[in-house]
């Protein structure tokens, strides 16, 4: 069965928790266990929490909430479909 | 059976028999507040979980939970956690897609292999933000995130994409080019290069430029036109806010001395295109 997981903005740092991820000083999101690592996307960009939209596979993906990077999450759901 | 409800057994109570998808829902409510809340229709469920529930003190069922969530997105394939704004966003350019796809096929597959490759998400973009606004919604956070990524050229892209500039003036200039006996890509793409760098023939009103900023830009784009012997350029504003500012313009008089004629304005809601004459 498929299941769609979907977080509001408040539960944004349980869903970082789950991963293994918190925020830094700066707001960027961070390695739990070694917080001077930065979270990257796909295109090297660090990522803050407030522009953080999710989760997918992929090693472990993180994906920025702007429009090109959703607009590239649409591809990969599709080709996966 | 789903992994993610067999390892939740003990927080989720849910007869999964007959159930073809499921909605996991995670907010951050009332700590008094239950941990659960199960909304099932026939062959769906909506399962609510607050997060800041009391009953997540617990380490180990936090960690269940914790854990549970984990596992499913990162051992499923398309399976993604998602915020709930990203996934309507997600949701929205999946079926904007597809209705450009039905109504206007052509302009993203025409200029798929005549443009720049690096401008072709940009392109995409623009024709879904260009639908977005077609549909009254406010698109001045997308421009922001093309400008944010892709600098002067990508909002220009837009903004020329916006105002139908691809449609009406590229492809007829690639077809012009096309036709000459030197004709090359490149040729086309140097041409193509001047209007999304400089938008020599345009002027689009942003929110964050001031009158005076905007007259320098049409006085400037003006002189440039004449010299080679255009005389003519438009000018659009999109916005109550933009198109205020666009009659201020129009009344300015270090612009209406330019004028040879009366300029033609055509306005539809907060939509106002501006042709003036030089």
């Amino acid at each position: 069965m498929k299941i769609q997981f979907t977080f509001d903005e408040s539960a944004k740092d349980f869903v970082l928790e789950a991963f293994g991820k918190i925020t830094d000083e700066e707001g960027y999101i961070v390695e739990q266990a070694n917080r001077a690592q930065r979270v990257l996307t796909r295109d090297g960009e660090q990522i803050r929490k407030a522009n953080f939209a999710g989760v997918i596979k992929g090693s472990e993906r993180y994906i920025k909430s702007d429009l090109v990077s959703l607009i590239d999450l649409c591809d990969d759901l599709h080709k996966g479909n | 059976m789903s992994g993610f409800f067999d390892h939740l057994k003990s927080l989720i109570h849910i007869d999964l028999s007959g159930l073809k998808s499921a909605k996991v829902s995670l907010f951050s409510g009332n700590k008094d507040g239950s941990l659960v809340k199960i909304d099932r229709s026939d062959h769906s469920v909506h399962i609510q979980l607050n997060v800041a529930s009391s009953q997540l003190d617990d380490p180990k069922k936090r960690h269940q939970l914790l854990s549970a969530i984990h596992n499913a997105v990162l051992e499923t394939p398309n399976q993604p956690i998602l915020e709930d704004y990203a996934l309507s966003v997600v949701e929205d350019i999946t079926k904007t897609e597809q209705d450009i796809q039905n109504e206007a096929p052509q302009t993203f597959e025409y200029f798929e292999d005549k443009i720049p490759s690096a401008d072709l998400p940009i392109l995409r973009a623009a024709l879904y933000i260009r639908s977005v606004h077609q549909r009254g919604l406010q698109v001045w956070q997308m421009k922001s995130d093309i400008m944010e990524r892709y600098g002067t050229r990508g909002a220009n892209i837009a903004n020329l994409c916006s105002a139908g500039y691809f449609e009406s003036q590229l492809k007829p200039m690639y077809e012009e080019l096309a036709t000459r006996p030197n004709f090359s890509r490149q040729l086309f793409i140097d041409n193509y290069n001047v209007i999304v760098d400089s938008a020599p023939f345009a002027v689009f009103i942003g929110r964050s430029r001031s009158v005076d900023n905007l007259v320098k830009e049409v006085e400037q784009k003006l002189q440039i036109n004449k010299k080679y012997g255009i005389a003519q350029m438009n000018i659009h504003a999109i916005g109550a806010e933009n198109v205020h500012k666009l009659n201020l313009l129009l009344q300015d008089t270090r612009i209406m001395q330019y004028f040879v004629s009366e300029p033609a304005l055509t306005s539809q809601g907060a939509v106002m295109n501006v042709q003036i004459f030089f």
